[in-house]
C-alpha cells in the first residue's frame, strides 16, 4: 500500500513538474530520467543477471546515433515516422547490437565476461572518430524534431512529456518482464547458472537474450537524449557514459527494482546541481560512490526500505540510532568538504597562484560562505578536528550498539556465491 | 562555476532593479568546460573574455547600461553544454561565448540555430573564440555563429608560407596527425600548403587521437622515410610525447605545430622543444609598444601575461565591441539581428593586424603569426629559461583561404 | 632492418615497463579473485609522488620513496576497504576499485592540476646510450629497461627459491587449502598486495618520466595492463610477461603498416570496389596502431579463455 501511494506520488510530481519548475530546471530533469531510464536497463543485465558490463555506452551510443539518422531521414522527408515513435528506432538499433555483442560475450562469465564487454566498447570508442560518416566526426550529428499532429516539439516541456511517457513506459516494461517466466530465469543466470541447465534452458541462449533486451532498452535511452538534444556526438561511447551508468546503478541499490532509478535520478541532479557550486563534483561523487559501497553495500533504495520496516515494526531503537549517527555524519561531511575546498582553491595553479604571485601574500578563500585564511592553522585544525570528532561519535555510537548485541548472534550476510 | 564576473555585474544588476523602465541590459554567458580535461586550455580564453568585457565595460557598455557576464560549466559534454544554454537563456543571455572544445561549440551552434527559427525576435548570437574545427565554418556554417578562431587550412597556410621564408622547409615533409576529423583536415591542409611551396610529402600518418604512449615507432617511421620537416596538428599529450620521442632519438629535423604553447607543454617538453616551430593567433612580441602595452596591461588586470590563447579571447571579445559602439543607443532593447549585421561589417585592429569577419561563412579574417622556441625570447614561460620567439606574422590577405563551397548560410 | 632493429628495441622496453604494471595486477588477480580496477591509478601515484620527491631532493630518494607511500596506500587499501567487502563477493570488491580508481583521478587532479606535468628523466640519464643507424637509443630507456629486468629476476627468485614463493604460488592456486594448512592467508594476501602496489608505483616512478604524467594516464594504462593480464592467463606471472613484451611490440611494429583492408582486397582485385565502400575498409593498420590490443584481447578471450599460459577459466 505503501509503495503505492509513493509511487503515486512521486508520479503525480513528475507530471506537475513543468507547473512549478523552469524551463532550465525540466531540462535537467529530462537527462534525469534518462539516466534513470538507462540504469533501469543496466541494471537487467548486471544486476538481475548478474553479468557486470563495463561497456554499456556502446549500447547506449548506438541507440542515439540510429535515432539521430533517422531524425535526418524524417527531416529531409526519406521516410515517414511520428516524432514521438522516433526513440523506438534506438532500441531497435541497440536490440540488434546486443544481440551481436551478447553472441561473444555472453560465452564467458564473471571477470571474463566484463573484460569483453570493455574491450568491444573500446574497439568501438576507438573506431568511432575513424568513421566520420556514421558518427559525424568531432562536430557530431545533428537533427531537427519535426513536428507532429498539434506539437511542434519546439517547447522544453513537450520533449520532458516525451521523455517521461517513453521511461514510464520502458520501466514498466521491464517491470512486467520481470514477473514472466523469463524474468525469473534471468534470476536465475546470477544464482546458479549450472541448474539452468539442469532444467533444460540453454543458458547461452538465455544469456544473449538477456543482453539483447537490456541493450534494446540502453538504445532507447540512447534515442530518448538524441531525441531531446536533437544531436549525437561520438563522444557519448567513451568510458565516462559506462562509469556512470556503473555509478548510478550501484548507487541506488541494484537489489530493489526501482533502486538504479533512484541512483540515476539522485546522481543526475547532484552533478547539475554541484557542477555549479565546485569544480571538484566528480570527486564528490566518486567519494559519495566508494564509502557507499563499503557501508551500504546494497545502496541507498535498500537503506531506504530498511527504514520503512523500522518505522513499521517499530523498532525505535534502531532508528533513533540513525538520526544519532546523522550528526556526527554531518560534522564529518562538513570538515572533509572544508579541508578539500581550501586545498583545492589554493592548489588552482590557474587562479590561486597568480594572485599570491601579485599580491606576495596568501590571501583568504571563501568556502560556505565563510572565509578562510590558509596561512592560520585554525584553517586546518577545526575541520579536521570535526572529522575526528566526528569519527569518535560514530565509534561511540557504534560500539554501545554491540554491546547491546552481545549474547546474541550476530547476523551475518553470507558470503555470496 | 557559475559566479557573476566583476563587480561591475553586480552593481549594474542594481542598477537594473532601481531603473527598470530604462534600456535592457546585455547579457552574454560564456558557456566553457571549466572542470575536466579540457579546462586547462579553456581557462585561458575564459581570462581573456573577462579582460576584454572589463575593457568594454569601462567604456560605457552598452545601450549606456553595463554587459553583463555570468559563466557556465558545460562539462567537457556537449550534451551538458546544451542543457546549460537552456539555462542562460533562462535567465536572459542574448550573447554566448564559447571556445575550445569544437564539439561544444557545434552543438551550441545548431541548438542556437534551432531556437533562432522557433523563437523570432529574441534570437540569440554565438561567439566560437577558439573552436578551429573547419566543419563550423563549412557544412555546419550558421547565420548567428561567428567563428573567431582559425582553422588548419588558415594556420597551416600561414605555417608552411613562413617555414618557406625562412628557410626552415626542407625539400621533404613527413606529416603526423590525429585521426579524427580534425587531424584528416590537418593532413589535407598540409599536403595542399605543401605542393603549393614546392616540396614533397615523403610519408603520412593519422594515429588514435591521446591513446599512443610511446611515439618513438613513429620517429622510427620517419627515419625511414628521410623527410627533413615534419609537419603535425597534434595537441596536448601527443604533441608532448612526440617531441620528446623527437629529441631522445637526436634526429635533427624541423619541425611545424599548432598547440606547443598549451600550460604545461613546453616545461614538459623540455629542450627537445627548442627551434620547433609554433603557429598562433597572436605572438606577445607583435606590434612593437602597443603590443608591449597591450601584454603589461593584461599583466596588470589579470595578474599574469597571456602567454596562451588570451589574446583570441581579448580580440574576439572586443571585435564583438567593435559591433556593439556601432548599433549601441541609450534606452534601447537589446536586438542580435542588429548586432550580428554590424558584426558582419567590424574590424577590430590588434597589435598584430586587423580582424575582420568574413561575410559569406562567418569565419574571421585575421593574421596569424609563426614563432620558434627560443631562449631568446622575450616572454619566457611555464618558469622555464624558453619562449616563443616572433619570426613572421602572415597578414590576413595571406593567411586567408576561400570559404568552403559547402556552406549554404540561411540569412533572416 | 633499421626499421624492425629499432621497433624491436622500443618494443622491448615498452613490454618491460607494462609488465612492471601487469605483474601485480594479475598476481592479485590469482589470489582474490579479485580485478582490482585501481592498480593503475597506484601507477599513476608513484608517477606524481616521485616528481614532487624528485623536485624536493634527488631522482634517487624519489625513485626509493614513491613506491613505499605507494605500497603504503596499497596496504591500507586491501586492508581497510577490500577486506571489509570481501564477504560480499567479487563484483562488490570490483565495484569498489572501480570507484577508487575514480577518487585517485580526482585526487590527483586536486593536488597536481588538469594537465601534464614536466615529469622528465634526470640529467645524468638524458643523453644517448648508443647510437644504431644514425638513431640515438637514449640511455632512460636502457635504464628503464634494467630496472625492469631486475624487478622480474628478483620477483622469480622470490617466488620460485624461498619459502614465502611456495606459500604464495600456493595460495594463488588453491587459497583455501593452504589455509587449512594453519598459514596465515589474509597476511599474505596483504603483503601480496603491499608488494604489486609497490611494483606499480615503481612503474610510475621509471614510466611517467618516460611517456607522460598525466591524470588520465591512469586510464590508459588501465586498459592496456588489463589486456596484459588477459592475454597472459590471470594469475600466470610468465603469461603476464610474454604478453607484456607481445603487447610492447605489436604496439611498435604496427604503425609501420600502412596497410588496410582494401589493399588486401587489391591482391584478390577487389580494390576499387572496396575503396569505393569506405569506412573500415579503408583504414589502415597504422592509424589503429592503439585499439589493436583491444581486439587482441577479443580473439584471446574468445578463443583460449584462460590466456596463452592461464590453467584455469
Amino acid at each position: 500500500m505503501l509503495r503505492l501511494i509513493t509511487l503515486a506520488l512521486v508520479g503525480a510530481v513528475l507530471i506537475a513538474a513543468p507547473l512549478f519548475l523552469e524551463p532550465h530546471s525540466i531540462g535537467v530533469l529530462t537527462t534525469a530520467l534518462i539516466a534513470a531510464l538507462f540504469a533501469m536497463a543496466f541494471n537487467l543485465l548486471s544486476g538481475r543477471a548478474g553479468m557486470l558490463s563495463f561497456g554499456h555506452a556502446a549500447y547506449f551510443a548506438i541507440g542515439g546515433f540510429a535515432v539521430i539518422h533517422t531524425m535526418q531521414a524524417v527531416e529531409s522527408g526519406a521516410i515517414w515516422l511520428p516524432t514521438p515513435l522516433v526513440p523506438l528506432m534506438g532500441g531497435v538499433a541497440g536490440l540488434i547490437g546486443g544481440l551481436g555483442a551478447g553472441f561473444f560475450a555472453t560465452r564467458r562469465s564473471g571477470v571474463y565476461f566484463s573484460m569483453v564487454t570493455l574491450a568491444l566498447a573500446e574497439m568501438l570508442h576507438a573506431l568511432a572518430p575513424n568513421l566520420g560518416g556514421f558518427f559525424g566526426g568531432e562536430v557530431g550529428l545533428t537533427s531537427m524534431r519535426m513536428p507532429w499532429l498539434a506539437f511542434d516539439y519546439g517547447s522544453e516541456n513537450q520533449v520532458y512529456f516525451t521523455v517521461l511517457a517513453w521511461t514510464v513506459f520502458g520501466i514498466a516494461l521491464l517491470y512486467a518482464y520481470n514477473q514472466t517466466l523469463f524474468g525469473r530465469l534471468t534470476v536465475g543466470l546470477r544464482e546458479s547458472e549450472r541448474r539452468i541447465s539442469f532444467l533444460g534452458y540453454n543458458a547461452h541462449h538465455t544469456k544473449i537474450i538477456v543482453f539483447g533486451v537490456s541493450a534494446m532498452f540502453s538504445g532507447i535511452a540512447g534515442g530518448l537524449l538524441a531525441f531531446a538534444t536533437e544531436s549525437m556526438n561520438y563522444s557519448m561511447l567513451g568510458m565516462g557514459m559506462s562509469a556512470s551508468v556503473v555509478l548510478h546503478t550501484f548507487v541506488g541499490g541494484s537489489t530493489v527494482f526501482l533502486g538504479p532509478a533512484l541512483g540515476a535520478l539522485i546522481f543526475a541532479l547532484f552533478g547539475s546541481l554541484v557542477s555549479d557550486l565546485t569544480k571538484n563534483w566528480l570527486l564528490y561523487q566518486g567519494i559519495l560512490f566508494v564509502l557507499i559501497m563499503m557501508f551500504m553495500g546494497d545502496g541507498l533504495a535498500m537503506l531506504w526500505i530498511r527504514i520503512v520496516n523500522e518505522c513499521r515494526s517499530r523498532n525505535w531503537d534502531a532508528l533513533r540510532q540513525r538520526v544519532l549517527l546523522l550528526i556526527p555524519g554531518l560534522l564529518i561531511t562538513v570538515g572533509a568538504i572544508t579541508i578539500l575546498e581550501v586545498t583545492s582553491k589554493i592548489l588552482d595553479q590557474q587562479q590561486y597562484a597568480t594572485s599570491v604571485a601579485r599580491m606576495n601574500a596568501w590571501p583568504p578563500v571563501s568556502v560556505f560562505g565563510v572565509s578562510w585564511d590558509p596561512t592560520s592553522a585554525l584553517t586546518w585544525l577545526l575541520p579536521l578536528v570535526a572529522i575526528l570528532v566526528g569519527i569518535g561519535f560514530v565509534y561511540l555510537i557504534l560500539a554501545r550498539k554491540m554491546q547491546q548485541r552481545t549474547g546474541t548472534i550476530i547476523m551475518s550476510r553470507e558470503p555470496a556465491r | 562555476m557559475k559566479k557573476f564576473l566583476l563587480t561591475t555585474a553586480l552593481t549594474a544588476m542594481a542598477a537594473f532593479g532601481s531603473s527598470a523602465a530604462q534600456a535592457e541590459q546585455l547579457k552574454v554567458a560564456i558557456i566553457e568546460s571549466f572542470s575536466g580535461p579540457t579546462a586547462q586550455t579553456a581557462i585561458p580564453f575564459v581570462e581573456g573574455m573577462r579582460y576584454g568585457f572589463s575593457k568594454l565595460n569601462a567604456q560605457g557598455g552598452f545601450n549606456g547600461e553595463p554587459i553583463a557576464v555570468v559563466e557556465y560549466d558545460a562539462l567537457n559534454q556537449p550534451a551538458a553544454a546544451s542543457e546549460k544554454l537552456k539555462s542562460a537563456i533562462a535567465e536572459g543571455a542574448r550573447i554566448v561565448f564559447t571556445s575550445t572544445n569544437s564539439a561544444v561549440a557545434a552543438q551550441l551552434s545548431e541548438d542556437i540555430r534551432k531556437y533562432n527559427l522557433r523563437n523570432k525576435g529574441k534570437e540569440i548570437l554565438l561567439m566560437m573564440a577558439g573552436s578551429e574545427a573547419f566543419e563550423l565554418v563549412a557544412e555546419k556554417c550558421n547565420f548567428w555563429a561567428f567563428k573567431t578562431a582559425s582553422n588548419p587550412f588558415i594556420r597551416i597556410k600561414a605555417l608552411v608560407a613562413a617555414m618557406k621564408d625562412t628557410g626552415k622547409l626542407g625539400s621533404k615533409v613527413y606529416s603526423i596527425n590525429q585521426n579524427y576529423s580534425y587531424g584528416v583536415d590537418h593532413e589535407r591542409a598540409q599536403a595542399a600548403s605543401v605542393a603549393a611551396a614546392g616540396s614533397k610529402i615523403v610519408g603520412s600518418t593519422l594515429h588514435d587521437v591521446s591513446k599512443i604512449q610511446d611515439f618513438s615507432p613513429y620517429i622510427a617511421s620517419i627515419k625511414a622515410s628521410g623527410a627533413d620537416t615534419v609537419l603535425s596538428g597534434n595537441w596536448g599529450n601527443d604533441i608532448i610525447l612526440f617531441m620528446r620521442a623527437l629529441g631522445d632519438s637526436g634526429i635533427k629535423v624541423n619541425v611545424g605545430n599548432t598547440s606547443l604553447d598549451t600550460t604545461g607543454a613546453v616545461s614538459a617538453m623540455g629542450e627537445a622543444a627548442l627551434g620547433a616551430l609554433l603557429v598562433k593567433l597572436y605572438n606577445l612580441e607583435a606590434g612593437g609598444e602597443a603590443g608591449k602595452a597591450f601584454a603589461e596591461d593584461f599583466k596588470s588586470a589579470i595578474g599574469h601575461y597571456p602567454y596562451n590563447e588570451e589574446p583570441t579571447g581579448v580580440f574576439s571579445t572586443l571585435l564583438l565591441g567593435a559591433a556593439l559602439k556601432a548599433v549601441s543607443k541609450p534606452n534601447a532593447k537589446v536586438d542580435t539581428l542588429q548586432i550580428a549585421l554590424a558584426l558582419e561589417d567590424a574590424s577590430y585592429e590588434t597589435p598584430a593586424g586587423s580582424w575582420s569577419i568574413r561575410k559569406d561563412d562567418h569565419q574571421v579574417i585575421l593574421p596569424v603569426t609563426v614563432s620558434e622556441i627560443s631562449k631568446d625570447a622575450r616572454y619566457k614561460v611555464d618558469g622555464t629559461d624558453m619562449g616563443f620567439k616572433l619570426l613572421k606574422i602572415v597578414s590576413p590577405e595571406d593567411s586567408a583561404v576561400p570559404a568552403d563551397p559547402k556552406c549554404k548560410m540561411q540569412r533572416p | 632492418m633499421e626499421f624492425i632493429v629499432v621497433s624491436t628495441l622500443n618494443g622491448f622496453v615498452y613490454g618491460l615497463l607494462l609488465f612492471m604494471v601487469s605483474a601485480g595486477l594479475t598476481l592479485i588477480f590469482g589470489m582474490m579473485g579479485v580485478v582490482n580496477f585501481a592498480h593503475a591509478s597506484l601507477y599513476m601515484l608513484g608517477a606524481y609522488l616521485s616528481f614532487t620527491i624528485t623536485r624536493a631532493t634527488n631522482f634517487w630518494v624519489g625513485l626509493l620513496i614513491a613506491p613505499l607511500i605507494v605500497a603504503t596506500v596499497g596496504i591500507f587499501i586491501e586492508r581497510f576497504m577490500l577486506r571489509r567487502v570481501h564477504g560480499f563477493g567479487h563484483s562488490q570488491q570490483l565495484l569498489l576499485t572501480f570507484g577508487i580508481a575514480f577518487v585517485v583521478e580526482e585526487v590527483v587532479k586536486v593536488f597536481w592540476g588538469n594537465f601534464p606535468i614536466a615529469y622528465r628523466p634526470p640529467g645524468f640519464l638524458s643523453g644517448a646510450a648508443f647510437t644504431i643507424f644514425g638513431t640515438n637509443f637514449p640511455s632512460y630507456r636502457v635504464f628503464v629497461a634494467v630496472v625492469a629486468i631486475l624487478l622480474l629476476g628478483m620477483l622469480y627468485l622470490l617466488l620460485q627459491k624461498t619459502r614465502i614463493g611456495i606459500i604464495v604460488r600456493a595460495s594463488v592456486q588453491r587459497p583455501a587449502m593452504v589455509s587449512a594448512l594453519g598459514h596465515n592467508v589474509p597476511l599474505i594476501f596483504l603483503g601480496v598486495f603491499g608488494v604489486g602496489a609497490w611494483m606499480a608505483g615503481l612503474a610510475g616512478a621509471v614510466g611517467g618520466a618516460l611517456l607522460t604524467t598525466s591524470p588520465t594516464m591512469a586510464a590508459e594504462m588501465s586498459v592496456i595492463a588489463f589486456v596484459v593480464v588477459v592475454v597472459g592467463g590471470l594469475g600466470s606471472l610468465l603469461g603476464a610477461f610474454i604478453s607484456s613484451l607481445l603487447i610492447g611490440l605489436l604496439t611498435s611494429f604496427s604503425v609501420g603498416f600502412q596497410v588496410s583492408l582494401a589493399d588486401l582486397a587489391n591482391v584478390f582485385g577487389f580494390g576499387d570496389a572496396a575503396r569505393r565502400i569506405g569506412g573500415l575498409l579503408t583504414l589502415d593498420v597504422a592509424s589503429l596502431s592503439a585499439s589493436l590490443p583491444a581486439l587482441l584481447m577479443l580473439i584471446v578471450l574468445l578463443t583460449r579463455p584462460a590466456g596463452l599460459m592461464g590453467d584455469r577459466n
